[in-house]
């Protein structure tokens, strides 16, 4: 039995396989949480009211959706055919854990345990800096080019605890590139809408396609393990490859620019009720 | 022993490397002097070493223009002069029918559960890029003459390209033959695990028996490459990327068909 995902040189089949590894990490961010919301609801004096408890309620669906896109990217299939069989697979992992999971995990927790986490972790002050939005960019950034350079996917990929660093790599940096948007502390977040959608444009919309660029362009697999690997259902390498940088490039798209709209729609309403607040008062 | 003097008299804290007196300037500056030489020595070491391995690498650049496995040019081979038969039935020379061409030999077995599959895919890839050679091709050899018919080798080598030539040895002494000519490992059936024959321990008269259908081969995995003038210059292991393929094939195939052995050294 093997601990996680990592390349195989066998023959894709569809026999399911275990991996202990990815349930422990699924179970390590889902245990927590459920301990900490919790304790949270048991330290309220006071039932909370009908808009706090719906407020609750939706956060534990974001993290337990959060906990499912996470399980989904690493388990088998996707995690199988994405370490050692197709980049395709492997981008569509990156997507899951940096697009969806990350997101999904930071709208599902409350500030208060935000807050309670960062005091006991003592990462307050540095979650502050790397929060600013040239940071997060940044590290999102530098994390997604070099995990998706030929040596880090082929060393990592080639071992379980390789693959498994990886992995957790595309999840941290997703969760930092999401905080200056959504993070649980208001103080972490953008404060106008125009400032949130263009650092949403940039760091997950323009930088991404100069990596994507290369993987759809490149005259040849630029990674040993997938060019090298047995052929699922006889896709070639190079076809493969394309198809990475497509999900790369254009993957991204329903989720940020649906992001960039839910804000636009939000702040125009926002604005609405603004200028009609005065004009009632009069 | 004086570098040592110092680092005990200095830890004790007796001789500060500030001091002013002349003994412990002549301590310090004999201290610095010892440690600058270990350093520039070190120093002077890696540096004679960096340029031994660049002139190392350099001179593996310059012996060989394949970025294949270079034979030797006392191992040179030249295609085997070998009529075998094809996947149609028909008689095929192994030199005379492809004359003047980039001869690719490889040996498979269709049952192959991980490297035959990808060699082939990657020849496939290499030669359906737009710019490659024309005048290269491929021979698949059966090393699995007992399962692989004509019939199913050549329905498992189109998967990758209709334009491989499918060869089905037959007898083993013809694939021997072939794999001497070529310079080639033997190839053997591995048995997964002996079964019984009667469904015991051991069969009625204590012998342990195979399951002849299923057996794995173990085989050479190099892909063989003869250039247009016969001549066996490059080999290509598993794994051997594209980017190597592409770059040695038009070398072979810019070959004279009427060249020299030196030709493609």
């Amino acid at each position: 039995m093997r601990f996680w995902c990592s390349a195989l040189q066998e023959p894709w089949t569809w026999a399911w396989r275990a991996y202990p590894g990815v349930w422990a990490a699924s179970a390590a961010i889902a245990l927590p949480y459920l301990w900490a919301r919790r304790r949270i609801r048991r330290s309220h004096a006071l039932p909370l009211d009908a808009a706090a408890l719906a407020l609750d309620r939706r956060q534990a669906w974001y993290f337990a959706c959060g906990v499912a896109a996470f399980w989904v990217a690493s388990d088998w299939p996707l995690g199988v055919l994405g370490a050692g069989y197709l980049a395709s697979a492997h981008m569509a992992q990156f997507m899951l854990y940096t697009l969806v999971a990350a997101p999904l995990l930071v709208l599902g927790t409350s500030e208060t345990m935000a807050r309670r986490m960062l005091a006991r972790l003592r990462l307050y002050r540095f979650m502050t800096r790397l929060t600013q939005p040239v940071f997060a960019g940044l590290a999102f950034n530098g994390c997604l080019v070099a995990t998706h350079s030929p040596w880090a996917v082929d060393t990592l990929r080639a071992s379980q605890v390789g693959s498994f660093v990886m992995d957790v790599v595309w999840l941290i940096s997703g969760v930092i590139v999401w905080l200056p948007i959504c993070s649980p502390l208001v103080e972490h977040r953008l404060r106008h809408y125009p400032g949130k959608m263009v650092y949403l444009f940039l760091a997950l919309g323009v930088v991404p396609a100069v990596p994507a660029g290369f993987l759809t362009f490149a005259g040849f697999p630029l990674y040993a393990t997938y060019e090298l690997a047995p052929r699922f259902y006889g896709l070639d390498a190079a076809t493969d490859q394309q198809m990475a940088g497509l999900i790369m490039k254009l993957g991204g798209i329903p989720i940020v620019w649906g992001a960039i709209i839910a804000m636009m729609l939000r702040w125009a309403d926002e604005s609405r009720s603004a200028s009609a607040a005065p004009a009632s008062r009069r | 022993m004086v570098e040592r003097f110092g680092r005990i008299e200095e830890a004790r804290g007796s001789i500060p490397l500030t001091s002013t007196s002349g003994f412990d300037r002549r301590l310090v500056a004999l201290r610095t002097a010892t440690k600058a030489s270990v350093l520039c020595r070190v120093i002077a070491c890696l540096l004679v070493a960096a340029l031994a391995a660049a002139a190392c690498a350099a001179g593996q650049e310059s012996e060989s223009r394949y970025e294949g496995l270079a034979v030797a040019p006392s191992q040179l081979r030249e295609i085997p002069q070998m009529t075998l038969t094809d996947t149609s039935g028909n008689d095929f020379h192994l030199a005379a029918d492809t004359d003047g061409q980039v001869r690719l030999v490889y040996q498979l077995f269709t049952n192959c559960p991980d490297i035959c599959g990808v060699q082939l895919a990657q020849l496939a890839s290499v030669l359906g890029r737009p710019g490659a050679p024309g005048n290269v091709q491929v021979i698949a050899v059966t090393v699995d003459p007992d399962r692989d018919s004509p019939e199913i080798l050549r329905a498992y080598l189109d998967q990758f390209s209709t334009e491989f030539v499918g060869i089905v040895p037959q007898s083993e002494e013809q694939l021997t033959e072939l794999q001497n000519a070529l310079g080639s490992l033997a190839s053997i059936k591995v048995f997964p695990t002996p079964t019984t024959e009667h469904g015991g321990a051991t069969g009625a008269d204590g012998s342990m028996t195979h399951d002849h259908g299923a057996y794995d081969v173990a085989h050479d995995g190099r892909v063989f490459a003869f250039a247009p003038n016969g001549y066996g210059y490059a080999q290509y292991p598993y794994p051997t990327r594209q980017s190597e393929f592409d770059h040695d094939l038009p070398i072979l195939a810019d070959i004279d068909p009427n060249a020299p052995a030196a030709a493609g050294l």
